[in-house]
């Protein structure tokens, strides 16, 4: 059966489990998404007898893709944490950040701005603390994960075509 | 050669807003867009650990990202800049690439088991190395790849 997105699901799965454990998250830091993207890549050629040389349009849409599903996927396990233990790093860090943007000496001249974002960030963190969810925290989490990780993954698309790509000329 | 410089010129932008967001709260520390600190953050935990005892501070506000994560940006932002005026395309990229991570995980593997304490500077300067070759890397890869490209519409 050929599948084109089933490599860049699984890949992309795979890779949103690993950011999600913080130990695998201190040392990977950002070459996971990348290095789905490769695998995904790989797992492409083996399983669908994808050809090589791989194209440049392919190699994006399969790093988009894998970027996409590993966003979609952290964000998901980051809410289920978050819905569990009813805490997470943007609660614990609040009080710190607050006290730093208090700290800015631009706070005092626009209090008013200061006081609502404040007010929203607290909301959420009170959402959190309360129902273990707030939709605009996990709206968030899911833009920002969408932006970067599709970053990463199309880098790493690119780079693992060429990576590819390489080792084929050599193997002929 | 004009697709060369704009793709230099692209990298160099994309590379200058990522620094920008790295370095928001110090950046910004007095503007009222460092109430969006919480947001950028969140951003670049994506691709950090943001560990507060390996961020680097300035003025007293941290960065976004470890010193490593920083290194590794600014190594390839100031390649990034310098590929506008020099060619980059050194001999034997691959091996000093490795030779970067070599150096980078040997620093990793050091003070996990506690040959020295972690630290900064040194964390930082290994990030550098690896980021400004994984940029000439990278770059050299792209502008082949649109060097293949343009030849094959051509034909």
């Amino acid at each position: 059966m050929k599948n084109k997105y089933l490599p860049s699901l699984v890949t992309g799965f795979g890779a949103a489990v690993l950011v999600s454990v913080p130990w695998v998250r201190t040392i990977g830091c950002c070459v996971i998404i990348p290095l789905a993207s490769l695998y995904a890549l790989i797992l492409h050629i083996k399983l669908n007898n994808g050809e090589l040389p791989i194209k440049t349009s392919m190699a994006i849409l399969f790093g988009l893709m894998t970027g996409l599903w590993a966003a979609f996927f952290s964000a998901m396990f980051e809410t289920i944490i978050t819905f569990v233990t009813h805490t997470n790093d943007f609660v614990q860090g609040l009080p710190a950040m607050e006290s730093m943007l208090r700290s800015s000496r631009f706070a005092p001249s626009f209090s008013g701005i200061f006081d609502q974002m404040l007010r929203i960030y607290h909301s959420m963190a009170n959402d959190i603390r309360t129902y273990g969810f707030s939709p605009i925290y996990t709206f968030t989490v899911l833009a920002g994960n969408v932006i970067v990780d599709s970053i990463f993954g199309m880098i790493g698309g690119v780079l693992g075509m060429t990576f590819l790509n390489k080792r084929s000329t050599i193997g002929k | 050669m004009k697709n060369s410089f704009a793709i230099r010129i692209i990298l160099f932008l994309l590379l200058l807003i990522w620094m920008t967001g790295i370095a928001f709260p110090v950046l910004f520390a007095s503007s009222r867009l460092i109430i969006f600190t919480p947001f950028v953050k969140k951003l670049f935990a994506n691709v950090c650990h943001q560990q507060s005892y390996k961020c680097i501070s300035i003025n007293g506000q941290q960065l976004l990202v470890c010193s490593r994560c920083f290194g590794l940006y600014l190594g390839a932002f100031v390649f990034s800049f310098l590929s506008l005026f020099l060619k980059l395309s050194p001999k034997g990229l691959f091996k000093y690439f490795i030779l970067s991570l070599f150096i980078m995980f040997a620093d990793i593997f050091s003070y996990n088991v506690g040959l020295y304490s972690y630290s900064k500077y040194i964390a930082s300067l290994t990030g550098i190395f690896s980021g400004s070759i994984l940029f000439i890397y990278i770059l050299n890869q792209i502008e082949s790849l649109f060097l293949t490209l343009s030849t094959s519409d051509e034909k």
